[in-house]
């Protein structure tokens, strides 16, 4: 059993402070133990791309043994198609990543809203109680995830809308499991966080 | 198996009326007409010092004003143009012009200049179409199928509509969807609520005012700060409002910003009848107007944001005074409002152009003395596209672009 450092370069910060709550419930359940996280966010993949490789030697001279990338795969404006996963993949993976660190590469299809809604109970939470929201048995497939929890978030009940400052939250109350199950991306993440502190 | 979630809840309100395109004509320092794509849910004008994205909003605010409650209620653009896409996903368009007349017979003004007064004509027709489902001028009101009648000279059909106690009774529908458009839209200006006042509490009080009686602020209603208070004030007291949840929404989303854990509101009410009553809002403990400016200008911006009338709200530089920190979660709030209600922004603010969708931006550009607004065309957008992918953010696009 140990504890760890890990870095985790995400698009916004909103994206950083949900993916760090899911790798520290994936560490505790794991052993017990709360790792450490540098977190980093940059809009969009290019900036990612450009500022990754400093960002990633900063992570080492602070005593990170792994470093996280999440980036969404988005939709092409143009014609409303995903874009090409593995282009995307390339294109994070040759970032150069400095001696002594692991890296993983998290791709959630479209936004990682769509984790949430691999579980009834986050689904639920994210949009007020909403009984016409339920979880869906492939998240991946679903169109604007997060658009759709925004509108079935909508309601006279006195509760604010669902909006991305919710995922941590959400993020501290998703089923783990039923998400591995469900998503691909998150699975791959949670083995590596495993693989890591186990 | 479908990839959608249902999503019927809200559907009613989502599908209101919404405007498509906006045109303005003969305002002020524009130089000129100035018409743009009003985006289905965000529109973000972007653009140099003095490009003209503020006379933009103010002229959209002043025709908005002006189509609801008359020539006589603010100055507005002499034309406007409008189209809307209203629930069933058909398109008509509203204009309106106003003529300024001379007057012959009117004796001259001690300035020498001849007396003048305006009139107001405005149409409403089906796109497509070429059928005028009503047209006003010289007073004149011509509703499709109906036989003319007299109107007045300094309002039009939509003013009636929004009239609670003069409507007429075989009003066209979108009549009334204008008038409940241009109701809801509403606008938060720039600059910080308290301006160059100095930092004072706000004390409210109910005063009878023509034998009702009325919450005001006890020095300088009309300041911004104080005005915020009376809004929250009346969302705490339901006032006008269908829904008194508002307020519990309202405080929900000012704790999620994390600019305050409560907002209360404290009252002194004299128990003898007919007797001034004072209120305060307290953002933890501290008065309203005494907070910093970043909160002032949130909570200024949500309150405009739940006011369940707002059905476009025009926002200038919600940047101002906000760390970015606060303005990314301003901004995720934005974006989840947005669905029943468009929202358009003018900023500076590169955080906010990196958030809005490249087919959202519209570029304002003063040339040769006139303003003009344009969206990113497909060649552009498909260069945006691997720009973003390759390059880097749409802010350093834009400024990018805009600095060449």
């Amino acid at each position: 059993m140990k504890t760890v450092r890990i870095g985790l370069i995400t698009e916004d910060e909103t994206d950083a402070n949900a993916v760090g709550v899911l790798i520290r419930r994936i560490t505790q359940t794991a052993n017990k133990l709360s790792p450490g996280l540098n977190k980093y966010w940059g809009k969009g993949c290019a900036r990612i791309r450009k500022k990754a490789e400093a960002k990633m030697l900063e992570m080492v001279d602070s005593g990170c043994a792994a470093v996280v990338i999440v980036h969404d795969l988005d939709r092409n404006p143009q014609n409303q198609q995903l874009n090409d996963p593995i282009a995307l993949r390339n294109e994070l993976e040759n970032i150069a990543v400095p001696r002594g660190l692991q890296r993983h590469v998290c791709i959630p299809v479209e936004e990682l809203e769509a984790w949430f809604w691999a579980d009834e109970a986050t689904v639920k939470l994210a949009t007020n109680g909403n009984d016409r929201a339920h979880a869906h048995p492939s998240p991946h497939l679903i169109v604007k995830p997060k658009e759709q929890l925004e509108r079935l978030s909508r309601g006279t009940n006195s509760k604010a809308r669902y909006n991305t400052n919710k995922n941590p939250e959400l993020a501290e109350k998703l089923d783990l499991l039923i998400c591995e199950k469900r998503c691909l991306s998150f699975r791959e993440l949670a083995e590596f966080i495993r693989g890591m502190v186990s | 198996m479908s990839t959608e979630p249902e999503t019927e809840s809200g559907q009613e309100s989502a599908n209101r009326p919404r405007l498509a395109t906006v045109e303005i004509g003969d305002w002020p320092g524009l130089g000129g007409t100035v018409g743009f794509d009003v985006g289905e849910r965000i529109t973000v004008l972007v653009g140099r010092n003095g490009a003209g994205k503020s006379l933009i909003m103010e002229g959209l605010s002043a025709a908005a004003q002006s189509i609801v409650f008359g020539i006589d209620a603010t100055l507005p653009p002499k034309q406007f143009q409008c189209s809307v896409l209203d629930a069933n996903r058909s398109k008509f368009t509203y204009e309106f012009k106003i003529d300024d007349e001379t007057e012959d017979n009117e004796p001259l003004e001690r300035n020498g200049k001849p007396s003048r007064t305006s009139t107001w004509s405005e149409s409403c027709q089906i796109n497509g179409t070429g059928n005028y489902l009503w047209t006003m001028s010289g007073a004149q009101l011509v509703i499709a199928g109906k036989p003319p009648r007299y109107f007045g000279y300094n309002e039009g059909l939509v003013a009636n509509a929004a009239s609670r106690t003069r409507r007429i009774a075989d009003m066209p529908d979108q009549a009334q969807q204008l008038a409940d458009l241009f109701k809801g839209l509403d606008s938060v200006g720039a600059g910080i609520p308290r301006g160059s006042v100095s930092r004072q509490s706000v004390l409210l009080h109910r005063i009878k005012i023509g034998g009702r009686w009325h919450w005001e602020a006890v020095v300088a209603p009309e300041n911004p700060t104080n005005a915020l208070a009376l809004k929250i004030l009346r969302m705490h007291l339901a006032v006008g409002l269908d829904d008194s949840g508002t307020f519990e929404e309202f405080v929900e989303l000012i704790r999620e910003l994390e600019i305050a854990r409560n907002v209360n509101i404290h009252r002194y009410d004299d128990q003898a009848k007919d007797k001034v009553s004072y209120a305060a809002v307290y953002f933890d403990d501290v008065n309203i107007g005494l907070c910093s400016d970043g909160t002032q200008r949130i909570a200024q911006i949500i309150a405009q944001l739940l006011s369940p009338r707002t059905r476009c709200l025009l926002i200038e530089e919600p940047e101002t005074a906000v760390h970015p920190s606060l303005l990314a979660r301003l901004i995720a709030i934005l974006e989840s409002y947005s669905h029943d209600r468009q929202i358009i922004i003018a900023t500076h603010s590169p955080q906010i152009v990196d958030w809005c969708k490249p087919e959202d931006l519209r570029l304002v550009e003063r040339i040769k003395g006139q303003t003009r607004v344009r969206k990113l065309d497909e060649n552009e957008l498909g260069r945006v596209h691997s720009y973003l992918t390759h390059d880097g953010t749409l802010s350093d696009y834009v400024y990018r672009q805009s600095s060449e």
